[in-house]
């Protein structure tokens, strides 16, 4: 793993570098884990927070929209998610999983944007549909060169699936998407919630026997 | 095992950690109870699809327009600690001007001004009060009025009605009550 040392001594020509030498340092650093990355920004290598950035918009885009229902919020939240973790992260403490962290902090911006917001089900689902137009439609999902058919029931059925998940509840949500979506141990959702393991497991049955019974009528 | 029992171990038994005499009570109790194969077909179905929905993806310019917050909050930050630096500065300045004022005024020649301990009492001007009927004290006019300065005067007024007549009006003291 390289030193901070190293990092140094990179930064201090780096910036004097052409573009195309400062694209392959940055690619040298997406190489790194994530404290070799924390230890490189600690050392005062700006392009490391970058390389975070990059490694987890997605994730906690696709964690904090699921579990409000909202897209245009959830990339204000996770804008805010990366503005605390930069403020905070020279007294990060190196020895925890960074990862576990910066979903906690996630979480916890989600969970008071529900509890600011209003709960009905039906506000939030018009919040998703509002934000779901067909602009914004992932182009991953749009196979040109399936049938159209196809590419409606698809579509059909994305929508339901969103809907179903935003109508569990709020504390069965997350540790829903935390599992099925972004497939994280049990042990790391207790931290990242602030429940114990039983308590996970829990509500992870009760939150996937509620989501099937949700879409049983749509899917049959 | 019993419908209740399978569905509370269905989760450890959907991710495989059951124990191998669990597995097959729950994989026996499937096979028997059709309810229950139709609870663990649509859990795994719903699990299926929710994994395969598409990633949500930032819009363009995500990247940029976080770092443009945290180039101002930085701004922001050092503009605060420099607004601080700069009124702990002017603090220090102002006590270390005090402060040498009261070093000067210490050392030097020219008196405080110190408000006055006593008020002089000046010439009688009616009878005793014993005579007039009245209570001496409330009797006397200039008693009154140096009384007003707020400052203390109990033991000395006990002895003012007793005090020779020949000591009011003296000059000495410069902080005489105005009449």
């Amino acid at each position: 793993m390289p030193s901070a040392a190293v990092s140094r001594s990179f930064e201090s020509t780096a910036t004097a570098l052409p573009p195309l030498v400062r694209s392959s340092r940055r690619e040298e650093l997406a190489t790194y884990d994530d404290t070799a990355l924390i230890t490189a920004f600690t050392a005062g290598e700006d392009r490391a927070f970058e390389v975070l950035v990059v490694r987890y918009q997605t994730r906690l885009l696709n964690f904090i929209c699921r579990t409000i229902g909202d897209r245009e919020r959830g990339e204000d939240l996770v804008q805010e998610v990366f503005i605390r973790v930069h403020r905070h992260l020279h007294r990060f403490d190196r020895s925890k999983k960074f990862s576990t962290w910066i979903y906690t902090i996630a979480s916890n911006l989600a969970k008071n944007e529900l509890r600011n917001r209003s709960r009905n089900p039906l506000v939030l689902f018009q919040a998703l549909r509002q934000n779901w137009d067909d602009d914004d439609r992932p182009l991953q999902f749009e196979d040109h060169n399936s049938r159209p058919d196809d590419m409606y029931r698809r579509r059909y059925l994305r929508e339901v699936v969103e809907e179903a998940i935003t109508k569990l509840p709020e504390h069965h949500r997350q540790v829903f998407v935390l599992r099925e979506l972004e497939g994280k141990p049990y042990e790391e959702i207790a931290v990242i919630t602030g429940c114990n393991l039983g308590t996970v497991k829990s509500r992870l049955n009760r939150a996937r026997a509620a989501f099937a019974e949700i879409i049983e009528p749509a899917i049959g | 095992m019993n419908c209740r029992e399978f569905r509370l171990s269905h989760l450890d038994y959907t991710d495989g950690t059951l124990g191998p005499s669990e597995r097959a009570a729950a994989q026996a109790h499937m096979d028997a109870c059709a309810d229950c194969a139709r609870f663990d077909c649509r859990i795994r179905r719903g699990a299926l699809l929710v994994r395969n929905l598409p990633s949500v993806v930032p819009r363009p310019g995500f990247q940029s327009r976080l770092m443009a917050r945290i180039g101002a909050e930085r701004e922001e930050r050092a503009r605060s600690r420099r607004m601080r630096g700069r009124a702990i500065a002017a603090a220090a300045a102002l006590i270390a001007v005090a402060a040498g004022v009261f070093v000067a005024m210490a050392r030097s020649e020219i008196p405080i001004p110190l408000a006055p301990a006593i008020a002089a009492a000046s010439a009688a001007k009616t009878a005793p009060a014993a005579a007039r009927g009245g209570h001496p004290m409330m009797m006397r006019r200039d008693f009154m009025a140096a009384a007003s300065s707020g400052i203390p005067l109990w033991p000395a007024a006990t002895l003012l009605d007793a005090a020779p007549a020949r000591f009011a009006g003296t000059q000495s003291l410069p902080f005489a009550p105005s009449r």
